[in-house]
């Protein structure tokens, strides 16, 4: 019996806008103006806003302010010229010249009123449009003592007025009106005025602040949509490192934060995040397998000390005299032990910080120089040749302790596993700028095979089993080499030498000094 | 004789190095903490060396170390510090220590090295000409005489010479050696420095019917007179 099929869920228009609201409510959580990338939205929007603002008002100002200028100047060459005309030739030939305003003077209003506020003379589009307001809006405010005042003839005052008003056209929709004129009393009973139709350039600004509006606001709104799309794609790549970050800190190492791959700066900062937990958990693993080794390491060498010692007790029981040689032996067989131990510590702190401790820039050449100085004597000693080639100012930059330790484990080396011929120790750059100590003898050599393992802790080759040693040496080598960011090579040596051979060389290299 | 004040926290440790000073002829008092360590510097009692752990609950030995050399305590100190304190072995320098040794040491190394800190103390360091018997080291031309014969020495032979006469009769052990002398702080792992005494030997009792540098087994080597 198969399972009766889920009913498919209808679409339903008011659950979607009830999600689409709860989306975008989830969008307007007060937590968003604590969010970077928001807060950077509404920060643009402002400035956008702001100089929006400015270069409009600015674009206003300066283009009104030519406007009136140029309306001024034609307002008041018509005056000048009906003022004229009225002088000349008398109010009939003025009323003459007004009723013939051709379709070029349809922007303007021009007339002559009386003191009764009658009106003498208009042209066509005083007369279409004056009312009896707008004629006394005109005369109030050109019809002024100031100007009563002054007698005719004399230089003329010139009132300007700027006079608002609205009319309805014939479908009954408003028109506003703005007339930008100048008046003047022209006769004891005459004034003349002229005045022009600002509204088509109001018009033009009026579209350009509704356009100006509606953009602002498209801006707005689009640039918070923005914002916030960004900020939650934001959130949700911080999270993502956020959650990472917080198991790796509740001590799960082994989680990483998901590539996207999209190469941008979250997939580099989400790289880096797991290249430092890389990193941490290879140092946390690295530790608890020191601590490991080292307990394990150290087992063997203690139970050998323990054995002994019981051996000893017997001995001295038989023989009282013994027991200072029996102690003796324990002291040195103790103080090996420490030595294991102490390097065995030192090539796990080593290797668990990953740097050498408090580097400085020394002169290696120095060093080479003391360090075939010490072992030139050992080398002599057995009766092998020893050469040193040492470049001068050679200077280095790590712990000098630590790299002295390393090459006295490398010259040691070669003096013990070298029955005859010599041994060669090299300072010298190489041409890519590396820093490389070698040391060439003629010793058994190491079978190719071998050379890797070699460097582990405690690996000691058959045939070096009878020498003295633990097997730290090359370990002890390898960390030093890698805690400078060089590295320890084994190679191949000089080949056969009187039957001896085909020797080893191993070469301690650094990289380049900076600076 | 030396007094040594002995500050270490662990009274095990404190009272086995109290006995080994002890057997070396050497007198030591023992404090567990810095502030006491402190409180017996500033005392009555005079102290040749100061033996110090670096660990210590309270008071800990560099900041008891730096609180006596600004008030002016100048008696030489041996630093102890803990294994792989590599950091710490310099702070303890930079605290004004003279000498320091790693945890764990040898008792001998121990023992040396406060013996060679007391007798610096009364060194005249403007001395030009150093005599032990008839060994003679002229600082100032570079010459070694013994018995009025001149010995050829190579500047490192010289020097390794030279420490040896400045502690003579007491015990040198060789990483004092490759410490003080060479400036390097490794384990060079095998007989290095026996090899440079050998040949230091050589040059020096060669012909002479009495051996003046001599091996002390387990501990190191002495210059007698």
């Amino acid at each position: 019996m198969s399972k009766p099929p889920t009913p498919k869920k209808n679409f339903n228009p008011l659950n979607a806008l009830g999600a689409f609201l709860a989306w975008a409510g989830g969008l307007f959580r007060p937590t968003y103006f604590r969010q970077t990338p928001f807060r950077l939205t509404l920060v643009f929007i402002t400035v956008y806003s702001f100089v929006a603002v400015l270069i409009f008002a600015y674009v206003y100002v300066a283009t009104s302010a030519e406007n009136r200028a140029v309306t001024d100047a034609q307002v008041s060459a018509r005056l000048d010229g009906l003022q004229q005309l009225y002088r000349e030739r008398g109010e009939a030939e003025v009323k003459a010249r007004l009723r013939q305003d051709d379709i070029t003077e349809w922007f303007f209003i021009k007339g002559i009123y009386n003191s009764n506020g009658e009106m003498v003379a208009q042209n066509k589009r005083a007369s279409l449009e004056m009312s009896t307001e707008v004629l006394s809006r005109i005369r109030a405010q050109v019809d002024t003592p100031q100007i009563e005042g002054r007698m005719l003839g004399e230089a003329p005052g010139r009132s300007d007025f700027v006079i608002n008003f609205r009319s309805y056209n014939n479908d009954g929709s408003m028109r506003k009106y703005r007339y930008r004129g100048q008046g003047l009393r022209i006769d004891p009973d005459r004034y003349l005025f002229v005045a022009m139709d600002m509204s088509w350039t109001d018009e033009g600004f009026d579209k350009g602040f509704t356009a100006l509006w509606g953009g602002a606001i498209l801006v707005v709104f689009m640039g918070l949509f923005a914002g916030m799309i960004i900020n939650q794609e934001v959130s949700r790549s911080v999270q993502g490192l956020m959650s990472v970050l917080r198991s790796a800190e509740q001590g799960d190492l082994k989680v990483r934060v998901p590539l996207r791959h999209s190469g941008d700066e979250f997939d580099a900062l989400a790289t880096q995040v797991n290249q430092v937990l890389d990193r941490v958990e290879k140092n946390v693993g690295s530790l608890k397998y020191a601590g490991d080794a080292i307990a394990h390491d150290l087992r063997t060498p203690l139970s050998r000390l323990r054995s002994n010692l019981e051996l000893s007790l017997y001995d001295v029981e038989k023989d009282p005299s013994k027991a200072e040689d029996a102690l003796s032996r324990a002291l040195t067989e103790t103080d090996q032990l420490l030595r294991t131990f102490q390097t065995v510590f030192a090539i796990s702190r080593l290797q668990a910080a990953g740097q050498a401790p408090d580097p400085k820039l020394f002169d290696a050449t120095a060093l080479a120089a003391d360090m075939a100085e010490l072992y030139e004597l050992s080398a002599a000693d057995k009766g092998l040749e020893f050469e040193a080639e040492i470049e001068p100012n050679v200077w280095v930059m790590g712990n000098r302790d630590f790299l002295a330790q390393s090459l006295a484990n490398l010259l040691d080396n070669a003096i013990k596993y070298t029955a005859v011929g010599g041994i060669t120790f090299r300072l010298r750059k190489t041409s890519r700028g590396e820093i490389e100590f070698s040391i060439t003898d003629t010793g058994m050599g190491v079978p190719e095979a071998d050379r890797a393992r070699i460097v582990e802790r405690f690996v000691r080759l058959e045939q070096s089993r009878s020498l003295p040693g633990v097997g730290l040496g090359l370990s002890m080598v390898a960390a030093v080499a890698e805690a400078h960011k060089g590295r320890l090579v084994i190679d191949e040596g000089p080949g056969r030498f009187n039957d001896q051979g085909p020797g080893l060389r191993t070469a301690l290299v650094l990289p380049p000094t900076q600076g | 004789m030396t007094h040594v004040l002995i500050v270490e926290d662990d009274t095990e440790a404190a009272l086995s190095l109290q006995r080994g000073l002890k057997e070396a002829g050497m007198t030591a008092t023992v404090t567990h903490d810095g502030e006491a360590g402190l409180a017996a510097l500033r005392g009555d009692a005079e102290f040749d060396v100061v033996v110090l752990d670096r660990m210590m609950p309270g008071l800990d030995g560099v900041s008891m170390l730096e609180i006596a050399r600004s008030e002016g305590i100048d008696v030489p100190v041996l630093f102890l510090s803990a294994l792989g304190d590599l950091e710490n072995r310099v702070y303890g320098l930079k605290a004004g220590a003279d000498d320091y040794l790693v945890k764990p040491y040898a008792l001998v190394e121990l023992l040396a090295r406060v013996e060679a800190l007391a007798r610096r103390k009364d060194k005249d360091p403007v001395e030009t000409v150093l005599k032990v018997g008839e060994l003679e080291m002229n600082l100032i031309n570079r010459q070694v005489k013994r018995a009025g014969t001149l010995i050829d020495l190579q500047p490192r032979e010289f020097q390794l010479l030279e420490f040896l006469i400045r502690h003579v009769g007491q015990n040198v052990t060789r990483t004092m050696l490759l410490e003080k002398v060479w400036a390097y702080h490794f384990d060079p792992q095998t007989n290095v420095i026996d090899v440079h005494i050998s040949r230091l030997r050589s040059k020096l009792d060669k012909g002479f019917d009495k051996p003046m540098l001599h091996t002390v087994r387990g501990e190191g080597y002495q210059l007698k007179a």
